[in-house]
């Protein structure tokens, strides 16, 4: 062996790594660059432990094998069929003890009209077996504290605020992307937000401008409709559409297509108490209108009673002086003071000693009865 | 049927002719007194009966007119 050959075999020793080191070096050099691929699904296997399918390339034919783990598949694929066209993104990578190349897939979404359509039919048929779009909150009175999930940027927010109506309503905004990849990862967490601070809102709103089926397709992945469905307070859905109400809208209390419409719901919530108002004025306004009455009632009457008073001072100052004028003529007091009076029988006042002769029949009457006598002379 | 207030009316209305006719009546004797040159004791005697039922009956219908007129006030007092 020269020396040449003993260089070259140590180089060849030194490069030369175990399998295991190769592939963790192809796995380490394949998680540098995420993978975004569409093709038709087949081979669809939804089992316990992930989801197992292939995309194929429809052009030539090539396949490539693709997992879901079990969270992720329930979230985006549990209705995933053999010959839906989808994207997928991921990481690709070797499974070391098969040796196999597959895309590890961490979202997945139905591309096309056939296929979107496709799966909101599915997905739409399970949760509603599931009872998800049953429940119907009614919306709270005098709604002053809102949570609103939605994008910051773009025109929904605007007209949302503009159509509220205008009695200091609170809104906590969680910004999300409201589509593509990231947007339904986003609104789980911005509903697992809200959900921690349940306490803090009266209603969540939940909204986004109108677009296709996919454009809207972050609100009909399985994930957020179960995410808006676990909310505990009343949510209000507001999403654009045209013909298939996205699914959120569906598990939503509410479901509008606008978000001025959302802000009509907020603000008809406010109705109730707005009537009770408007009821306690008429009659502070009619008790007021009966008082008013009655202080003019007791105006006018008020000349009347000083008549009236007037009147019954005068009757007793009569009635007093009539007593004491019957007193001073009762003869009976005379008699009391020891006076009597005579009379000739059988009638006829004795005032003189003219008025009588002897023999003429006389009544005496004193204070306590009369006696009847004689004049002798 | 009469309501309670034309009911309240129409009793007032009956005391008010009564202490009216009573006072008539009242006056009638104290006339007849001021008429007579001689008195007749007998009929001096009874009209002063009469004039002392009806002072009594009067000053009971005057306590009764001003207690209800009372009332009337108090009511017209209250606080609107």
């Amino acid at each position: 062996m020269t020396a040449s050959n003993r260089v070259t075999k140590a180089a060849e020793e030194a490069l030369m790594v175990s399998v295991s080191t190769f592939l963790d070096g192809v796995n380490a050099v394949l998680a540098q660059a995420p993978a975004l691929v569409f093709g038709e699904t087949t081979g669809v296997h939804h089992h316990p432990s992930g989801l197992y399918f292939s995309l194929k390339d429809p052009e030539d034919g090539s396949l490539l094998d693709c997992y879901m783990n079990p969270f992720a598949a329930r979230m985006m694929a549990s209705t995933l069929e053999d010959g839906m066209r989808v994207k997928v993104a991921g990481n690709a990578g070797i499974y070391k003890p098969k040796g196999r190349f597959s895309l590890r897939v961490e979202y997945l979404e139905p591309l096309g009209e056939g296929s979107l359509q496709r799966a909101y039919v599915l997905l739409k048929e399970q949760l509603e077996r599931e009872g998800l779009f049953a429940r119907k909150r009614p919306l709270p009175e005098r709604i002053s504290r809102i949570g609103i999930i939605t994008s910051r940027t773009g025109a929904v927010i605007d007209d949302f605020r503009k159509n509220l109506p205008r009695r200091g309503i609170a809104l906590s905004l969680y910004s999300v992307r409201v589509e593509g990849a990231h947007a339904p990862e986003e609104i789980m967490k911005a509903c697992a937000w809200m959900q921690d601070r349940a306490e803090e809102f009266d209603v969540i709103a939940v909204m986004r401008g109108g677009g296709s089926l996919e454009d809207l397709q972050a609100f009909n992945t399985e994930g957020v409709v179960r995410a808006i469905h676990s909310l505990s307070i009343p949510v209000i859905c507001a999403i654009g559409h045209d013909r298939d109400v996205p699914l959120a809208c569906l598990a939503a209390d509410v479901a509008t297509s606008t978000p001025t419409a959302a802000a009509m719901a907020v603000a008809q919530s406010w109705e109730l108490f707005i009537t009770s108002v408007e009821r306690l004025r008429e009659y502070i306004l009619r008790a007021t209108d009966v008082y008013v009455h009655r202080a003019r009632a007791l105006v006018d009457a008020a000349p009347l009673l000083a008549h009236v008073r007037t009147s019954l001072a005068r009757t007793q100052d009569r009635v007093t002086s009539l007593a004491l004028l019957l007193e001073s003529t009762d003869p009976q007091r005379v008699l009391e003071r020891g006076y009597s009076v005579v009379t000739r029988l059988p009638h006829g006042t004795v005032r003189t000693t003219q008025d009588v002769a002897p023999g003429d029949k006389v009544r005496i009457r004193m204070r306590d009865g009369s006696r009847d006598a004689k004049i002798e002379s | 049927m009469a309501s309670p207030t034309s009911r309240t009316k129409k009793k007032s209305t009956s005391e008010s002719d009564s202490l009216a006719t009573s006072l008539s009546a009242l006056e009638g004797i104290m006339q007849w007194f001021s008429a007579q040159e001689t008195v007749d004791l007998e009929e001096a005697l009874q009209k002063t009966r009469q004039g002392a039922e009806l002072i009594t009956n009067i000053r009971g219908r005057i306590t009764d007119i001003e207690n209800e007129f009372r009332d009337l006030e108090k009511e017209m007092q209250k606080p609107l």
